[in-house]
């Protein structure tokens, strides 16, 4: 195995480096994705917000390889991943092997469990399928992990349920049978797309905790994709905030939602309405963001957010903007965030 | 005052599924209601009985004096007119081989409401004006707009046949936080200047609480509770309506706690208990929550909850 050219601390189970991921067209190749970087460790979450075409679940899937093919490609960086036999690079990975990571070192859970259930199999059978595939498991021992497993994840009556066809079950049942098949191989890293977007809050509030618990147990890694900022806050350890296909600010989580220092993650939180139980009077002006999302195709030579931006100036337009360092822990895509902190 | 719609005893079954049981709220003059509940509560087909999209089974529902469940034909529609609907998926409800202009013209086509074709214009470009849409959006088709911008036609088409009732069914669930914000700010303009009312269906309690001066809970068929936003968001006094806010994921970490999480899930319209149809996920569930089915009751004035164990009504308010 060569050893890849990246670094990853020696604390974290996968770090990525560079990434880009590229989108062909007929006409031309777009960049959904840049400059993304960074690092999971066992027993923490990194939440990943963004608004839709932020690049956030292209990022998910690249790290999976799960890009649409033909057009989807990932264009630049590196993927590091620690595993027993070693640092393994999956932007570099053969296909092959990359069967050997997905669902065994690193597993997936999706938003809609429908689409990734096998509708024609028994849901017990779907787990069992993974622990015989993955670990060599024999047929017994399988069906009698995978019980266990609907039963860890809180579905009732786990014996007869592993025999329930998915339609048969409620959405929350099934993302919680789609957690258990994430969970057969015992991976290092789970990457979870928006899993409780499409749940009610109440289902939303059991399946954030059952994913809490299970990391605490398990001490997996967990990336955290949502557009939520509100379940970043319950589930994030650090966040990512991407815009435009890039991160736009990164930080623990308490920080960056409490001091946004990116005008756009500030935006972002203005533009929700008020919490519950605030005093905040009724039907008070939201703070909207203006204009619409940057056209990947074409973006501005400079700052990304900076058309929409209240505090753009001259000098955003110049040239693309880094992701530089505020604090440590803290970076920032902005000219300004220096000013602000 | 009367109320511009009174929704009394409103029931539909499909088949042996009571998926709306006995509903009743009001919604006033230039106030907006929310009705608010998670997938299944009925929420939905609420709506649909009061545009009469679909058939009710049994009540009533009077709007401005007139109970429209006992109309038909050319009567209802004239009565029709007045209570327009705005849909969830801006991508679905907007006809994509229309241009918007012919959109939003349909209403004033169908009523009649424009005598020439100079002020069918006239009326379209005020719409499209009112709602924030570019002057030449009339002439460009509905692929050519974002999420945002055909929730914005959509409003306007709505409003195109100057109604005094919009429903309007998850009109901001599909679009991204800082779009939803535009569209939200969009309809209390529009509430403060035309003095609709609205009966605003969401499963967004902060969102919900944000618009509606009140709010009614809908919970597996039934309404669990009613009373104005402020109220229902600070003091909630159905357990449920508790459990739903207790729910809402706290956007402050440090805030982060181990929170009372309301175990199971709710019952679909074939296996409605007798009794509270809450009963098998309630903290404070008592023998009699299992035998009769509470009615809603007022416990102050604007502030209705149904719940037979005032026990379980007292520990919710008391903090």
């Amino acid at each position: 195995m060569t050893a890849p050219a990246a670094t990853m601390p020696a604390d974290a189970v996968l770090s990525v480096r560079g990434l880009a991921v590229d989108f062909a067209t007929r006409r031309r190749t777009v960049r959904a994705v840049s400059e993304v970087a960074f690092d999971l460790r066992p027993g923490r979450t990194l939440g990943l917000v963004g608004e839709s075409g932020s690049g956030k679940s292209v990022t998910s899937l690249a790290l999976m390889r799960l890009l649409a093919q033909p057009a989807g490609r990932i264009g630049a960086g590196s993927i590091l991943l620690r595993t027993p036999d070693g640092v393994l690079d999956l932007a570099r990975l053969p296909e092959p092997a990359m069967r050997r990571v997905r669902g065994r070192r690193v597993a997936m859970v999706f938003q809609e469990p429908m689409t990734s259930l096998n509708p024609m199999l028994p849901i017990g059978e779907q787990i069992a399928e993974v622990a015989r595939l993955h670990l060599g498991r024999g047929r017994a021992d399988a069906a009698r992990d995978a019980v266990a497993l609907l039963d860890r994840v809180g579905i009732p009556a786990a014996a007869s349920r592993a025999q329930s066809y998915p339609h048969e079950l409620s959405g929350g049942m099934r993302q919680r049978a789609m957690i258990a098949i994430a969970l057969a191989c015992r991976p290092s890293v789970m990457i979870a797309d928006e899993p409780t977007t499409a749940l009610d809050v109440t289902i939303q509030a059991q399946v954030l905790t059952l994913i809490r618990e299970l990391q605490d147990e398990t001490r997996m890694a967990v990336l955290f994709i949502t557009h939520n900022l509100g379940v970043v806050a319950e589930v994030a350890d650090e966040v990512a905030v991407m815009y435009g296909g890039q991160f736009v600010e990164t930080g623990m989580v308490a920080e960056v939602l409490a001091r946004p220092a990116h005008p756009y993650t500030r935006a972002l939180l203005e533009s929700l309405p008020p919490a519950i139980g605030s005093a905040v009077p009724l039907r008070r002006r939201l703070h909207a963001i203006p204009g619409s999302v940057v056209d990947l195709a074409a973006p501005p030579p400079g700052c990304r957010f900076g058309p929409r931006c209240e505090r753009h100036v001259a000098a955003c337009d110049a040239a693309p903007v880094a992701l530089d360092p505020l604090a440590p822990g803290r970076a920032v895509r902005c000219i300004r965030a220096r000013e602000t902190a | 005052m009367t109320a511009l719609l009174s929704v009394e005893g409103l029931t539909k079954a499909f088949g042996p599924a009571r998926v709306v049981d006995d509903v009743s709220f009001t919604v006033g003059r230039g106030e907006i209601v929310g009705l608010v509940g998670e997938s299944g509560s009925g929420k939905t087909t609420v709506g649909r009985c009061i545009l009469r999209l679909t058939e009710p089974t049994a009540g009533r529902i009077v709007f401005d004096g007139v109970d429209l469940a006992a109309l038909h034909g050319a009567r209802l529609r004239a009565r029709r007119r007045r209570i327009q609907m705005i849909f969830q998926d801006p991508f679905a409800s907007l006809n994509p081989r229309l241009r918007i202009g012919s959109i939003v013209a349909e209403p004033i086509d169908i009523h009649g409401l424009a005598s020439s074709r100079a002020e069918r214009r006239r009326k379209v470009q005020a719409l499209l004006d009112e709602v924030g849409m570019p002057a030449d959006a009339w002439r460009r088709y509905p692929h050519e707009f974002s999420g945002g911008q055909r929730q914005r036609i959509g409003i306007a088409r709505a409003l195109a046949a100057d109604p005094d009732l919009v429903v309007a069914d998850e009109p901001v669930s599909a679009l991204d936080v800082s779009v939803q914000a535009q569209v939200l700010n969009l309809l209390a303009d529009l509430q403060q200047r035309r003095g609709l009312s609205m009966l605003f269906i969401s499963h967004d309690l902060e969102v919900v609480r944000h618009l509606c001066d009140r709010i009614a809970v809908m919970y597996a068929s039934r309404l669990m509770e009613t009373g104005s936003g402020a109220r229902i968001a600070a003091r909630p006094a159905h357990p449920y309506t508790r459990a739903l806010i207790a729910a809402v994921p706290h956007r402050d970490p440090t805030a982060r706690k181990a929170r009372a999480i309301v175990e199971g899930e709710t019952p679909g319209p074939l296996a409605l208990p007798p009794g509270c149809v809450f009963q098998s996920r309630c903290p404070h569930v008592v023998p009699h929550c299992r035998e009769a089915r509470p009615p809603l009751a007022p416990i102050e004035p604007g502030h209705a909850v149904a719940c037979s164990n005032p026990r379980a009504v007292a520990a919710c308010t008391a903090d």
